[in-house]
């Protein structure tokens, strides 16, 4: 004690520069932790992961040279290695032993080792021997798992300072913190694969349902017309007794539910052909030399005004407003019937949605590269439920009348949803994109809640605004904006 | 956020100049070591190695460094550094590199030891 007092008093400076030292580096070592997470934490391949572990480590201790490995057990066979600074004999020397499986013997060292003549009783004499030919000062054990295991290699510091048990114990911090993130990346990997399976299932009952859908399209064909001729030749017998054996409207009635019947199958395969040639030819670039559609450059406004009066004539037995709003010289360029079978389909459901006295609103956008053609409705809008099924196909939103005998362009008329399902495989075609949004009218909470069809019926409506401010759908497709 | 690396070689007598900007880390490391090879394998035997004062490297970068600092000892090369920031000075003395290579304070300082 007596002689230790005056040393600090005759040389503090020199302490206080140790101390300043011994701070420095440890606040480089936990800089070195927080940078480990950093680099190998986003990293998802195991070679990767260990690589930059090793070059932390002998960064961090200015190690002369170093190397890591791991090797499946399961498999007998390397995973991972990669070294640093060992020569050509060592490298040889190592690759054998580890790809003979002579190292798995190094699972007899089985904590942090020092390799120097002191400690050599310590540990098997051969795998001391092999190490400290490799000019290894210290030994790491690096496990994943029961069936992953390995282990890192350093050599001496530059410095020739010694590894301390404080650098012992970073080092197997080190170490762990490698092997949760190689097990978070084979998780990840394996959750990712899991994914890929199931879609690749997903992907193979969808073919399959196509199958049987087109099946069913297919072998629906035949006894239609079968019902359909059948249905004529009874009409013209029963029809040529006196009194007619049975009523004209009941052939009227079987008529008009065999033609939508008819129209159903008709669509269904027009829709199903559509995605078989989208299933073949995923890409745009393959379709587009695959089939000879025609893009032309189209005036939106004034193409819109032609598609609209066709549509006003077919819904002329309707009493709904049309109005076309937006910029008036914005050009497309698309196959005008994909536009047109596009446009027609979605006034057809607005209006289907609408009740009489009613509004239909055509919008044109302008936002930088894109053109937006909405058409709004201010009709009876769709519950949230319902919203994600609108593209589905072959849903309706009211199940009861999916056979309704209402014409096309009628109030409710509604349909399968094939209409929407047929744009949106448009849209997947020809590189435009359609989406939907629809409040529910505030009057119809739930899709049993009925809407009389005409708003001066309304119980709920004073006036006409009061629909329109009551609920309604929106449907836009956007298009890129090409050069002129 | 990582400031991309960038190195540019340039020479001045018979020394080549490294001139390094951006972090140096395990991964962006590797352009270091490429530049050195293209100037090894072009015969340099002076190298100056002029970082970015501000600059960060982390013990992978230093890892990377400390490899081609060996790699020039067996090559008979001699390595200079230079633009270190006072911090990592220090850290390369405390690591062990400065017994490979001296660090000077100016590029004119280090260009006039070789």
């Amino acid at each position: 004690m007596e002689d230790e007092a005056p040393k600090n008093v005759q040389d503090p400076p020199k302490e206080e520069k140790k101390s300043q030292q011994e701070l420095e580096k440890r606040i480089f070592y936990l800089k070195t932790l927080y940078d480990l997470s950093q680099e190998i934490g986003f990293l998802r391949g195991t070679q990767e992961i260990t690589k930059n572990l090793l070059l932390m480590m002998i960064g961090n201790f200015g190690a002369f040279c170093g190397f890591i490995f791991l090797f499946d057990m399961g498999q007998r066979k390397k995973d991972a290695f990669s070294q640093r600074g060992l020569n050509k004999d060592s490298l040889d020397m190592l690759s054998e032993e580890i790809e003979s499986g002579h190292w798995i013997g190094l699972n007899g060292i089985t904590e942090i080792q020092i390799i120097d003549e002191s400690n050599k009783h310590q540990a098997e004499e051969n795998l001391f021997n092999l190490l400290s030919s490799l000019n290894l000062r210290i030994w790491i054990p690096f496990n994943i798992d029961a069936n992953l295991r390995g282990g890192i290699g350093l050599g001496d510091k530059l410095s020739g300072d010694p590894y301390t048990p404080d650098d012992q114990e970073l080092l197997l911090t080190m170490a762990n913190q490698g092997a949760v993130a190689i097990e978070s990346a084979r998780l990840d990997q394996a959750r990712i694969e899991a994914l890929e399976q199931s879609k690749k299932e997903l992907e193979k009952l969808n073919r399959a349902k196509s199958k049987a859908l087109d099946h069913l399209s297919h072998e629906l064909r035949t006894p239609l017309s079968v019902i359909q001729g059948n249905i004529r030749i009874l009409k013209r017998k029963t029809q040529s007794q006196t009194p007619p054996l049975i009523r004209e409207e009941v052939f009227e009635s079987l008529e008009k539910n065999l033609a939508r019947l008819s129209d159903i199958q008709q669509e269904t395969d027009q829709i199903i052909r559509s995605h078989q040639e989208l299933e073949m030819k995923p890409r745009l670039e393959e379709f587009d030399q695959a089939h000879s559609f025609a893009p032309k450059t189209i005036h939106l406004h004034f193409f819109t005004e032609r598609v609209l009066e066709d549509v006003k004539k077919r819904a002329s037995h309707r009493d709904i407003q049309f109005q076309i709003e937006g910029e008036k010289d914005l050009h497309l360029v698309i196959d005008p019937k994909i536009l047109e079978e596009s446009l027609v389909g979605l006034v057809k459901n607005a209006i289907e949605n609408t009740p009489d006295e009613g509004m239909v609103r055509i919008v044109f956008e302008h936002k930088e590269q894109w053109v937006q053609l909405k058409v709004m409705d201010f009709g009876v809008g769709v519950t949230n439920a319902n919203q994600r099924h609108l593209f589905n196909g072959l849903f309706h939103t009211l199940d009861t009348e999916l056979y309704t005998s209402k014409k096309p362009y009628d109030f409710g008329a509604g349909g399968k949803g094939l209409d929407l399902l047929r744009m949106k495989t448009y849209a997947q075609r020809f590189g435009f994109d359609i989406t939907a949004g629809s409040q529910r009218c505030t009057h119809l909470p739930t899709e049993r809640d009925l809407c009389p069809g005409k708003i001066s019926e309304c119980p709920h409506c004073r006036v006409r605004e009061d629909c329109f401010n009551s609920g309604g759908s929106t449907f836009c497709l956007t298009f890129v904006v090409t050069e002129r | 956020m990582n400031k991309e690396i960038q190195v540019s070689i340039s020479k001045k007598d018979d020394v080549s100049i490294l001139n390094i900007t951006g972090d140096v880390t395990s991964i962006s490391g590797e352009t270091i070591e490429e530049a050195y090879q293209k100037v090894s394998n072009a015969g340099a035997k002076k190298i100056l190695f002029y970082f970015d004062q501000d600059g960060y490297i982390n013990s992978g970068g230093i890892a990377i460094l400390i490899g081609i600092a060996s790699e020039s000892r067996k090559n008979g090369q001699t390595i200079r550094m230079t633009g270190l920031s006072g911090h990592f000075q220090k850290i390369f003395n405390m690591v062990g590199l400065t017994k490979y290579t001296e660090i000077f304070p100016t590029e004119e300082l280090a260009l006039k030891d070789f």
